[in-house]
């Protein structure tokens, strides 16, 4: 599975988003509708998936 | 028989095995909640806690942490998880006291007191936080003190570390009020406990004289206050912090 699958696999996991509503170019906040909890639940998630830390600002 | 409102939910009483947090777990599981009792000693009187929880027919396990560990907290909370999936209310109640004036106040006397009743509470408060969010429902209750409030000689480092209970626990509200999870504070005055049992006589009747109910309060009585705000119907409270005191403290 490549990075793409596995961050798609992840918000779907965490958020329960449908499939069918993830597309690369969406912003999260904007077109997802997702607010700061659900952001940093997402990086939380990233974080712990590929093993790397990312930084609050980032978040 | 009807349901009761806590069915299915999953709770955690840190120190548990006595004073409180014990009634607490007894009220919690009468609720229908599956209560995980947590102590660091106390280790026989945990276990008749759960046993007297499951003789009721309830549902009740022990979960054995010092709760200002921050690695203990997180693997302890896991292995909750793990079973359970989720984590629905969490009852910070640990505490300790360590007497004394401050001019004479030596730094793990200030240290360990805030390590549990402070630190502790973030440390759990933190663990829990992710799942609840997730849920999209949840409920911490922690244990401040009048003495938080209104300061108390001798008790410098008690009376900080439950002030500080005070803002953990109205900011953690503001953070996660959109979440449906509620944080608040319960803050007994003197209830009747081990620790207050052993006191003088000229004591007792010094502090009854200062309590306008003229008693002390139980620690069933702070169980059903607990209870209450555990439940759908305190969905609204958040970021309160509730006196329990027979009007000692106003």
């Amino acid at each position: 599975m490549n990075i793409e699958q596995k961050v798609i696999e992840i918000i779907i996991r965490e958020l329960g988003l449908e499939e069918s509503e993830i597309a690369p170019e969406k912003d999260f906040i904007k077109d997802l509708g997702l607010d700061s909890l659900d952001v940093m639940t997402l990086a939380m998630a990233m974080e712990e998936e590929f093993d790397i830390e990312i930084p609050d600002d980032d978040v | 028989m009807a349901g009761k409102e806590l069915d299915g939910k999953t709770a955690l009483v840190t120190g548990a095995s006595r004073g409180i947090g014990r009634a607490v777990a007894y009220e919690l599981a009468a609720a229908g909640a599956r209560v995980y009792v947590n102590y660091m000693s106390s280790s026989k009187e945990a276990a008749e806690v759960v046993k007297k929880i499951r003789d009721g027919g309830g549902s009740a396990e022990e979960s054995r942490f010092d709760v200002s560990d921050s690695v203990a907290v997180k693997s302890a909370i896991d292995a909750v998880l793990d079973s359970e999936k989720k984590i629905d209310i969490l009852v910070n109640n640990a505490g300790v006291a360590r007497d004394g004036l401050l001019m004479r106040m030596k730094d793990d006397d200030f240290d360990r007191v805030v390590a549990v009743n402070l630190r502790g509470a973030f440390l759990l408060t933190r663990a829990v936080l992710r799942s609840m969010v997730k849920a999209r429902w949840g409920r911490i209750i922690n244990i401040t003190s009048v003495v938080g409030q209104g300061g108390r000689e001798g008790q410098a480092n008690y009376a900080a570390s439950k002030a500080g209970i005070i803002g953990l626990t109205k900011s953690t509200a503001r953070e996660v009020a959109r979440r449906n999870i509620t944080c608040n504070a319960i803050s007994p005055g003197f209830i009747e406990t081990d620790l207050t049992s052993g006191m003088e006589e000229k004591m007792r009747e010094s502090i009854l004289e200062m309590i306008p109910s003229g008693r002390f309060g139980s620690p069933e009585e702070a169980a059903k206050l607990a209870r209450f705000l555990a439940g759908d119907d305190a969905a609204y409270i958040t970021g309160a912090v509730i006196p329990l005191n027979g009007g000692l403290y106003m």
